[in-house]
């Protein structure tokens, strides 16, 4: 099996004019919905499954992609432009970039997301192309001790994404990951803190807590000064990138790329862990690392890389082990089942034209979403010289629709109403919302992974290090934590020295 | 409902009431769009089942019937909103083993009238689910073999679930008690995360729904030693039963209709009727069958007898396992 | 006697000993466990156990380092007033009033939180956004919301 044949085969599927058609339908849609909070691409594809039965199967999987990598590059606009991450994706991305867009710098935020992602979903294919069956093996050596120790090392970095205190990025993670205890416990199936409240029993809504942390807290903020900025950003300069830029964003994006790719194949939250992994990571290598949280447009380009990297290769578990890594694979799944195709090992070798025409179309889908979100871009960035005291009023009425939308329940919106007042003390405070919300991320994972690996060690602990790959991602937690720590120590230290 | 549409209701009732007697709105009935309430997530089995009816009886009876997703709490929620309803014919639901049969047992509150129940319309689908095990992990070409293993070491052993109080679960709960072994029970949110843990070999077995399975089980990643239904699966059929080793074991997800209770009679009885035709219909066999789906269709008093054999069934075993109420 | 160098910081701190608190007291009936069989209430208890050390260290931190100077603090009780109570207007009379009439009182009543606010406009926009919203969400999207709750007379509870 030559890899170009397989290519051309894939190609000679997917650039068939009705599939193109469908594939830009699908990104077009995603783009949309991406950029309305709440809205996800699980729930739009569950809407759009059954017009894809008219459909031949090849057209309905790659419109159905192409609203998941469409939501991804949507749902980064409106973190960059309001603050409002609407994928936990990317949460990471609205840090520096609502500051660079707050700094005029709008333009050039979403289109080093763009440029960013369509470069790590190109790689991110070809690497699809080449090696999906041994990447798939990976995602098999990681059990649930593997997972545990995966997850350490991501709540270790996660502290580098506070800009300020150590201490209180700590507490903000531990609190986060108290957060994400709420709801019933995976293991005994006891409800915990929901107070009898049955739409408690799933825990708090991810989307829900997230447009009250960052989005309505934001708004909160802006309120109180409106005196100094009516407008909310300052004027904005240049839409494209500088020179300058494309230099500063070279190595970030190809990092995020290559974490991105690796820990996307991994089900269940690798994906999710890539975005800010890269952000931790850039922070530490990068010549501007202190301009990290303030506008640094390398805080955009390689969480968004990542994100994109890993967006595509979650398709891995899926095409070769047919084992969903994630809800909306899962609905993937559901439409193929539902063409009367099994995903399963055998995909490869069965439906060879299937498999290799949706590779290809991922790429054909990125290339599109680059060529319809680069004209956005001036028409979004426009969007932000609309006075804000029109705007603010629109975006409330999006995030409550938004969080409404999510299980069609308001209990959301009064979930998101809580959170902003959470997030509004939280700030007055100087805590940073990020890192807490990871934590809320990351802690039910954490916890099932912890006591999953004792259940099935019966009880004996030392299954996270007998384990090399459990045992070598746990000393990097621990030289991660030392490299976190040790600046800040000797900074202290100057600190108690002047006094 | 506008003031004058609920005096005319207000009347119509006090009618009905002083009468003894209910209308006949069955004939027509539909008048105006019905929603259909799935109780769980968008894209799951349940979601599918209730849009691939909802489509067909929006053609057949020529109104709309929007699917509403209200997924939370085991499908409590969903049904909550359901039971609270008008029970008009307007708005009817899908429930499941688990949302019907097995949370009454399992949960101590539900947010509805536990004895007041539902009007059952009709059965829909049933999957059977398949015992897949690791055979690296577990030297066991059967039944027979399995419980002897299982019996050599107690306690030893692992299986994966979908969750606690899932079918998935209960029905490894089963095989504990009929069988008299001891398993380690390690639950998961949802079943891909699981099986992919039995192929990688960190859990040993599971009972898991036919469609995904059965394609670990072509590419040789699990074996499958039985199918919890009682006659042979379409998509394993050289897979024998439990019942066939543990007479009477049987464990289906299944999935049906629902309308408020207090829906008149007659409008049961004709939606009854549509969704009895619609799983008759070859097109729709065929659709459910290569999902690996068994089509079912029943008459309001035969689902209403099965969900009480059923419900009695779950309650001995959740009583018999000691699974912890929620 | 120790002088608060950084009231925000001890402020901060000591309401992370406060949430680690009321976490433990709320889950005082889950069962903890121990570390080889760890039951529900192990983790959160763990959790908040780490937040209230946390939060003392922030304390003791409060004590020692001198805060950065910042601005003083504006605060706008009528914004975050009406910006908080929006959402929950909007939860409790959406299902009465359907989603056009909650919209444009929602983008109406919240406008006003701005200063710059101006009745005509906030109007104007509120009956623009609502339509919007109608079209988007109940048209194309198919939420299960009507336009018109059955709280609007004539119009309402129709689909």
């Amino acid at each position: 099996m030559d890899i170009f044949s397989n290519l051309w085969l894939g190609a000679s599927t997917a650039f068939l004019p009705m599939n193109l058609f469908y594939g830009f339908i699908g990104c077009l849609l995603g783009t949309a919905i991406g950029v309305l909070p709440g809205l996800g691409p699980t729930a739009t594809i569950a809407m759009l499954l059954p017009i894809t039965f008219g459909l031949p199967p090849e057209s309905a999987l790659i419109m159905l992609a192409g609203i998941f990598y469409g939501a991804q590059y949507g749902g980064s606009t409106t973190a960059v432009l309001i603050n409002l991450p609407g994928e936990s994706s990317s949460v990471v991305t609205a840090i520096d970039g609502y500051q660079m867009a707050r700094n005029g710098r709008a333009g050039a935020a979403l289109a080093t997301a763009a440029l960013g992602s369509f470069f790590a979903g190109t790689v991110a294919t070809i690497l699809l192309a080449v090696a999906a069956p041994p990447l798939a093996s990976v995602a098999l050596n990681f059990g649930p001790a593997e997972y545990f120790s995966l997850m350490v090392l991501g709540l270790v970095a996660s502290v580098a994404l506070a800009s300020g205190s150590l201490l209180k990025a700590m507490a903000m993670i531990v609190f986060g990951l108290l957060l994400g205890t709420v709801g019933t416990d995976v293991e005994s199936g006891t409800p915990r803190y929901v107070f009898d409240v049955p739409e408690l029993y799933d825990g708090l809504n991810f989307v829900a807590v997230s447009m009250g942390i960052f989005g309505i807290c934001e708004i909160l903020r802006n309120l109180e000064n409106e005196q100094e900025r009516s407008v909310g950003v300052k004027r904005v300069t240049g839409l494209m990138l500088t020179r300058e830029d494309f230099r500063r964003i070279r190595w970030p994006v190809l990092r995020g790329t290559a974490l991105g790719s690796f820990l996307g194949v991994l089900p269940g939250g690798g994906a999710m862990l890539a975005s800010f992994a890269s952000y931790a990571m850039e922070k530490r290598l990068s010549p501007n690392g202190a301009e990290f949280g303030k506008g640094a447009i390398e805080g955009v380009a390689a969480p968004e890389s990542a994100n994109n990297a890993g967006a595509q290769t979650s398709f891995i578990p899926m095409l070769t082990l047919g084992i969903p890594g994630n809800p909306v694979m899962a609905l993937m799944v559901g439409a193929m089942i539902l063409q009367g195709i099994t995903p399963g090992p055998n995909v490869i070798s069965d439906e060879p034209d299937l498999f290799w025409g949706m590779i290809v179309s991922m790429w054909s889908g990125n290339l599109m979403l680059v060529i319809l979100n680069l004209p956005l871009i001036g028409l979004w960035v426009r969007m932000l010289t609309v006075p804000y005291h029109l705007l603010f009023p629109a975006i409330i009425g999006f995030c409550c629709i938004g969080a409404y939308s999510i299980n069609n329940s308001v209990f959301d919106v009064f979930v998101m109403a809580g959170f902003s007042v959470v997030g509004f003390a939280l700030s007055k405070m100087r805590f940073e919302p990020a890192p807490l919300l990871l934590g809320f991320i990351l802690g039910p994972m954490l916890e099932e992974n912890l006591r999953r690996a004792m259940l099935i060690s019966q009880g004996d602990p030392t299954i996270f290090v007998r384990s090399p790959l459990s045992l070598s991602l746990l000393l990097v937690a621990v030289v991660v934590l030392g490299l976190v720590l040790s600046p800040s120590i000797s900074r202290k230290r100057e600190e108690a020295f002047t006094e | 409902m506008n003031l004058k549409r609920f005096m005319t209701f207000a009347a119509v009732a006090a009618a009905m009431g002083a009468a003894g007697m209910q209308p006949s709105r069955a004939d027509d009935y539909p008048s105006k769009t019905v929603t259909v309430i799935v109780p769980f997530a968008a894209g799951g089995n349940t979601d599918t089942f209730g849009r691939l009816v909802a489509e067909e009886l929006d053609k057949r009876l020529g109104q709309r019937f929007i699917v509403e997703n209200k997924p939370g709490a085991g499908g409590n929620i969903g049904l909550g909103d359901l039971a609270r309803s008008e029970p008009d014919g307007y708005t009817i639901g899908m429930g499941t083993v688990s949302s019907n049969a097995i949370n009454q047992t399992l949960y101590k509150s539900l947010p509805y009238d536990k004895e007041k129940g539902f009007a059952p319309i009709s059965l829909i689908a049933s999957l059977p689910n398949v015992l897949v095990v690791n055979p690296d992990k577990i030297k066991a070409n059967n039944v027979e073999e399995l419980i002897a293993f299982l019996k050599a070491e107690p306690g030893k052993h692992t299986y994966a679930s979908s969750g606690v109080g899932t079918s998935i679960h209960l029905a490894g709960e089963l095989l504990s008690t009929k069988a008299g072994v001891t398993m380690t029970h390690v639950p998961y949110k949802g079943s891909s995360q699981a099986i992919l843990d039995v192929v990688a070999g960190h859990v040993d077995m599971m009972f898991d729904n036919i469609p995904t399975a059965a394609q670990q089980v072509k590419a040789g990643k699990v074996k499958a030693l039985a199918v919890t239904s009682l006659e042979k699966a379409d998509l394993l059929a050289d897979v024998p039963t439990m019942a066939s080793v543990i007479p009477g074991f049987e464990a289906t997800s299944w999935h049906g209709l629902f309308a408020p209770a207090g829906t008149p009679p007659e409008i049961v009885e004709k939606l009854s009727k549509e969704v009895q035709a619609i799983i008759a219909d070859p097109a729709m066999q065929a659709k459910l069958k290569a999902m690996g789906v068994t089509p079912e269709g029943s008459t309001s008093e035969e689902f209403q007898v099965f969900i009480d054999k059923e419900t009695a069934k779950w309650a001995e075993v959740i009583k018999a396992a000691n699974v912890p109420l929620q | 006697m120790l002088k608060i160098r950084n009231g925000r910081d001890f402020v901060g701190g000591a309401t992370m000993i406060l949430v680690g608190l009321l976490f433990i007291w709320f889950g005082r009936e889950l069962e903890a466990g121990n570390s080889f069989q760890m039951g529900p209430g192990y983790f959160p208890t763990m959790l908040s156990l780490i937040l209230m050390a946390l939060g003392a260290l922030i304390i003791g931190q409060s004590l020692v380092v001198e805060a950065e100077q910042d601005g003083p603090e504006t605060w706008n009780w009528k914004a975050y007033g009406l910006v908080i109570l929006a959402p929950i207007g909007f939860g409790l009379v959406l299902a009465g009033l359907g989603l056009a009439p909650t919209m444009f009182f929602l983008i109406v009543g919240v406008a006003s939180a701005s200063r710059y606010a101006n009745w005509r406009h906030s109007i104007l926009l509120g009956l623009f956004l609502a339509a919007c919203c109608v079209l988007l969400f109940t048209k194309l999207l198919s939420l299960p919301v009507s336009a018109f709750g059955p709280w609007v007379p004539f119009v309402g509870g129709l689909s």
